[in-house]
């Protein structure tokens, strides 16, 4: 797990979102698709998913249903409400631009100065 | 939308409290089975996974509390906190919470139980419709002193045909009584004749049937619709009464339709019955007309062109010269008795809260005050002001919630003595009609205006320490340990403008309670006239309207009185018995009229007088005293001359000094016979206690028989015990004849005097409460301040001063602020009571008397309350006091 890199602030709720942007999936589901899209490379403490969830269920980013897992249980499943949607389209560009500044940053030369 | 389904999740949350915890712990046990699961499918032993699946997933209890406070629990576990804490600092401080919320209780409570009383008699509309436009159209005459006279049969006519523009609509009624045969035993019922545009004038419902229509004024059938109640008791509610008929005045009438039950709050009536044409040409006066205003026209203006209106009808009949209309909201006519007195009772409950309020605010000052050293450690340990308002807010608002809930017991308690001791009915003055109030329940709306209100006097009174606390220096409080030096005692301009408004509140309530007492000791001393105790009336009507009935004939009619007047007197514990067309304030219908005197032609004056046809005995029975020549004997007949009795303002006013026996009265209507005058009797109140009486002419009923009289019985034995035998009495004459409206004299008395009674009683309760309420305020300041002073109190003890010299200053110095209070309460007084003024009898608004007395009353009370804790302050040790903290 060495090789796995620190979760920065906030950034727990944008993946989420990412995450379950690509269809209505239940906390565990998350947890796997995160692991999934970052390559393996960002792990999320297993617990901490779930406060976050419903802090973005509280602010209207996150809805919920209670269907049945591929185990064949009962299980809340986490899907996009439009504001949701939105919010990640927002968070993405702003994450992008930050990191392009970040990289041209730490990229730059001295004689480029 | 965000917040909508923010709204909705926090809600959801709250609502399945507990089930939300349960899902909450379902879902994250779930993620960790479906770890295990995945982890057991890599090879690793099930109990070695589930294991692994736990330690990934982190501190359980932890995760979960914090998920927990994510869905929005927070500020509920926090407001959890606040809550016991609370609970904690009002159970360490029980006198101080005891204190609060009785007082709370108090003040709150008296005023839910008036607000209930103010919705349920003032406020609510009557069920008919547009009700808010319905106004009382009266003729007036103020030459011959006819204030309101109910218009008759022709003026309705005249007036419908001039088609008013001010009106949409006018309706015309008749309130009687009629006799039912033939269901069962002879009964007399209440009813009501109207004009056949009933239910549309009062958008009327018909339970079953239906109403009248506009063209059966002209058909002449007999319909009758029943009132909701006689249908329920008497067809026990079955639906296919109409069409049925009844036995009406021994006329059939075929029954049409039955009333909605909530048409009894406007005329509690057992049958309606429509006028024709013909009945409206013959009715005489004192009928009812309502008027139905068209939207926005108001009752001046109609008022402007009914007054028109008369004047064009006077052109065509000149009896109606002279006459005027006065129109008045039907709302305001049928409360118009106790209105002043609730109003002024509502204004004496909120000076009551509002002295409630200042003293728990006062309280929790103080009760704040002592915990500054607390606040400032709690401060000092990083507590933050929102936090440190919050905590009083809640712990206030605790107070007040339990305060208030108290203060529901209270009122409800209130409401229901009202409902067993209160009035049932009340007079509308000149009308010939009681208003049956209605029955006033503490209902939902109630209890949350006062639940409301508690916790919006909790959370304004939280405030009040906090910020006062604020103000001053908490270094400073951290390092004396709160105790409050000399010239720097926080709170005290706030203490004492409470002070100044305890002492000005209690004074106008002492004010006001004092001039009701007054005034209503006045008025219960006033001599009505007559005796009226061990007295009982009962009516008889004749049923002259039936087709055949023997009394259509005025000497049967007389002859029939006569008999029952006989077998009435002749039972065993009547010690007498007389006949009146009026019995004296019982608000029967006005009857006056002019006259002139024969012997004094000429006078420019038009006198007029109260007419009331009476039997022999009448007098003596009502102990009216006879003041010169004779009273009515049974002899006075229609065979005999004609002759009348005068009361003793009609002698004083139109024969000053001379003997009016002898001299000869004529009426303009009839026959214009002159009258000798037989005889002068005391005056009697017809209409209220506190109005002077009424000139008044006697006529001998035998010289005049008609259909309706009432009965006045003196008894030696209880009124009940004596019910059967006259009633077995009346029935020995004629086996159908109903009695009815059979009452006690001291009953119509106590209707006549309900309001001041009302307002009496309850405003002595109110002005005591506030007096307790002041006095247990400036006690608590003054107790609060002298704590205080301790130190210095030693100080002046050690250097010699007497403990007598001190007392005398500190109460002086408390005293002082009392009578600053004091002063502005007799300022408020002064313009407050005038407007009771409705309400006193014999008693100005600003009898100066009764201002001193109250004065001297709170003076006192106060200089008691200050003179207790300055006596416990110099009875301290010296040494004592001086280290005091």
């Amino acid at each position: 797990m060495a090789d796995q890199a620190q979760l920065l602030p906030g950034t727990l709720d944008l993946l989420i979102l990412r995450a379950v942007s690509l269809g209505p999936l239940h906390g565990y589901g998350i947890l796997l698709r995160i692991a999934q899209i970052s390559g393996q490379a960002l792990m999320v403490e297993q617990g901490a998913l779930y406060p976050g969830l419903f802090r973005l269920v509280r602010q209207g980013l996150l809805k919920t249903k209670w269907g049945v897992s591929d185990a064949n249980r009962r299980a809340k499943f986490y899907e996009l409400t439009s504001a949701g949607r939105k919010r990640l389209q927002d968070e993405t560009e702003s994450w992008n631009r930050l990191a392009e500044a970040i990289a041209n940053a730490l990229s730059a030369q001295p004689g480029e100065l | 939308m965000k917040i909508l389904n923010a709204l909705q999740a926090r809600w959801s949350a709250f609502v399945h409290r507990s089930a939300v915890r349960h899902e909450l712990e379902e879902e994250l046990l779930e993620h960790i089975q479906l770890r295990a699961n995945d982890l057991e499918s890599r090879g690793i032993s099930r109990p070695e996974a589930e294991r692994q699946a736990r330690v990934e997933f982190g501190g359980f209890e932890h995760y979960r509390e914090e998920s927990h406070r994510a869905q929005g629990w927070s500020w509920a576990v926090t407001l959890l906190r606040d809550l016991k804490f609370g609970f904690r600092v009002l159970k360490k401080a029980p006198v101080f919470t005891a204190a609060a919320i009785l007082t709370l209780a108090l003040g709150i409570g008296t005023n839910t139980a008036l607000f209930t009383l103010v919705r349920g008699i003032l406020l609510r509309p009557l069920p008919v419709r547009a009700a808010s436009r319905l106004v009382v159209i009266w003729d007036s005459n103020a030459a011959i002193g006819l204030s309101r006279v109910g218009p008759s049969g022709q003026d309705y006519l005249d007036w419908r045909e001039q088609k008013i523009q001010a009106f949409e609509d006018l309706f015309l009624f008749e309130h009687g009584t009629g006799t039912v045969t033939g269901n069962g035993d002879p009964e007399q019922v209440a009813g009501l004749r109207v004009t056949t545009n009933f239910g549309d004038f009062f958008g009327i419902v018909p339970v079953e049937g239906r109403t009248f229509l506009l063209q059966e004024e002209n058909a002449r059938r007999a319909l009758v619709v029943l009132g909701y109640h006689y249908w329920m008791r008497k067809y026990q509610g079955d639906p296919a009464v109409c069409g049925k008929s009844m036995t009406l005045n021994g006329e059939n009438y075929t029954i049409i339709g039955v009333l909605p039950a909530s048409f009894d709050e406007l005329f509690p009536v057992d049958v309606v019955v429509p006028f024709d044409v013909g009945w409206l040409q013959r009715a005489g006066s004192d009928l009812g007309v309502f008027g139905r205003l068209r939207p926005n026209v108001t009752v001046r203006q109609a008022a402007a062109q009914m007054n028109a209106a008369m004047a064009r009808t006077a052109l065509q009949r000149p009896d109606r010269k002279g006459f005027g209309t006065v129109l008045l909201p039907l709302g305001s006519v049928r409360m118009e008795y106790i209105r002043p007195a609730l109003i002024v009772l509502q204004c004496a409950v909120g000076f009551v809260l509002i002295l409630a309020c200042a003293n728990v605010a006062n309280l929790l000052l103080s009760h704040g005050m002592s915990r500054c050293q607390e606040i400032a450690v709690r401060i000092s340990l990083g507590a933050t002001r929102k936090q440190i308002v919050r905590q009083f807010m809640v712990e206030s608002s605790l107070l007040t919630i339990v305060g208030g809930s108290l203060g529901l017991l209270l009122s409800l308690g209130s409401v229901h003595l009202w409902g067993r001791y209160g009035p049932t009915q009340i007079p509308v003055p000149n009308s010939a009609y009681e208003v049956k109030l209605p029955e006033v329940h503490l209902g939902a709306s109630e209890i949350v205006f006062t639940l409301v209100i508690s916790l919006a006097i909790g959370m304004l009174f939280g405030l009040i320490p906090p910020l006062r606390l604020f103000a001053g220096n908490m270094q400073a409080a951290l390092k004396n340990g709160g105790r409050g030096t000399i010239g720097q005692v926080r709170g005290k301009r706030t203490r004492t403008l409470l002070i100044v408004v305890e002492g000005a509140l209690a004074l106008v309530l002492v004010v006001g309670a004092s001039l009701m007492i007054k005034s209503f000791s006045r008025l219960l001393s006033v001599d009505p006239g007559f005796d009226p105790n061990r007295l009982l009336t009962l009516r008889i009507k004749l049923s002259e309207d039936a087709a055949g009935s023997p009394y259509q004939n005025s000497g049967r009619r007389g002859a029939a009185f006569h008999d029952f007047l006989e077998h009435v007197r002749g039972i065993p514990g009547v010690q007498a018995a007389g006949l009146t067309q009026i019995v004296p304030l019982s608000q029967d219908d006005m009857d006056r009229g002019p006259f002139s005197i024969q012997e004094k032609p000429g006078s420019d004056v038009a006198p007029s007088a109260d007419y009331r046809d009476i039997s022999a005995g009448y007098f003596e029975t009502m102990k009216i005293p006879l003041m010169q020549g004779r009273s009515f004997a049974e002899s006075d007949d229609t065979n005999h001359p004609r002759v009348v009795v005068i009361d003793e303002t009609l002698a004083r006013e139109y024969f000053g000094s001379e003997s009016p026996i002898g001299k000869h009265l004529v009426l303009p209507d009839g026959s214009g016979v002159p009258r000798q005058v037989i005889g002068v009797v005391g005056a009697v109140r017809d209409t209220s206690l506190s109005g002077a009486p009424e000139a008044t002419i006697y006529f001998p009923f035998m010289q005049g028989p008609d259909q309706t009289m009432s009965m006045v019985v003196r008894t030696a034995v209880p009124q009940n015990a004596i019910l059967p035998a006259i009633r077995s009495a009346i029935w020995s004459v004629d086996r159908n004849q109903p009695i009815f409206e059979v009452r006690s004299m001291p009953e119509i008395v106590g209707n006549v005097t309900s309001a001041p009674r009302i307002a009496f009683t309850l405003l002595d309760i109110l002005a005591l409460v506030a007096l307790v309420l002041a006095a247990i305020g400036i006690y608590g300041v003054t107790s609060y301040n002298v704590g205080q002073r301790t130190q210095e109190v030693g100080v002046r003890l050690t250097f010699g001063a007497t403990p007598n010299a001190i007392v005398y200053m500190l109460v002086r110095q408390a005293t002082n602020i009392t009578l600053f209070g004091i002063g502005v309460g007799l300022l408020f007084a002064w313009l407050m009571t005038r407007f009771m003024s409705g309400l006193l009898y014999g008693v100005s608004s600003t009898d100066p008397l009764t201002f001193l007395t109250a004065t001297l009353l709170v003076i006192t009370v106060s200089t008691v309350a200050c003179y207790f804790p300055a006596r416990r302050a110099v009875r301290v040790d010296p040494l004592v006091a001086l280290r005091s903290d």
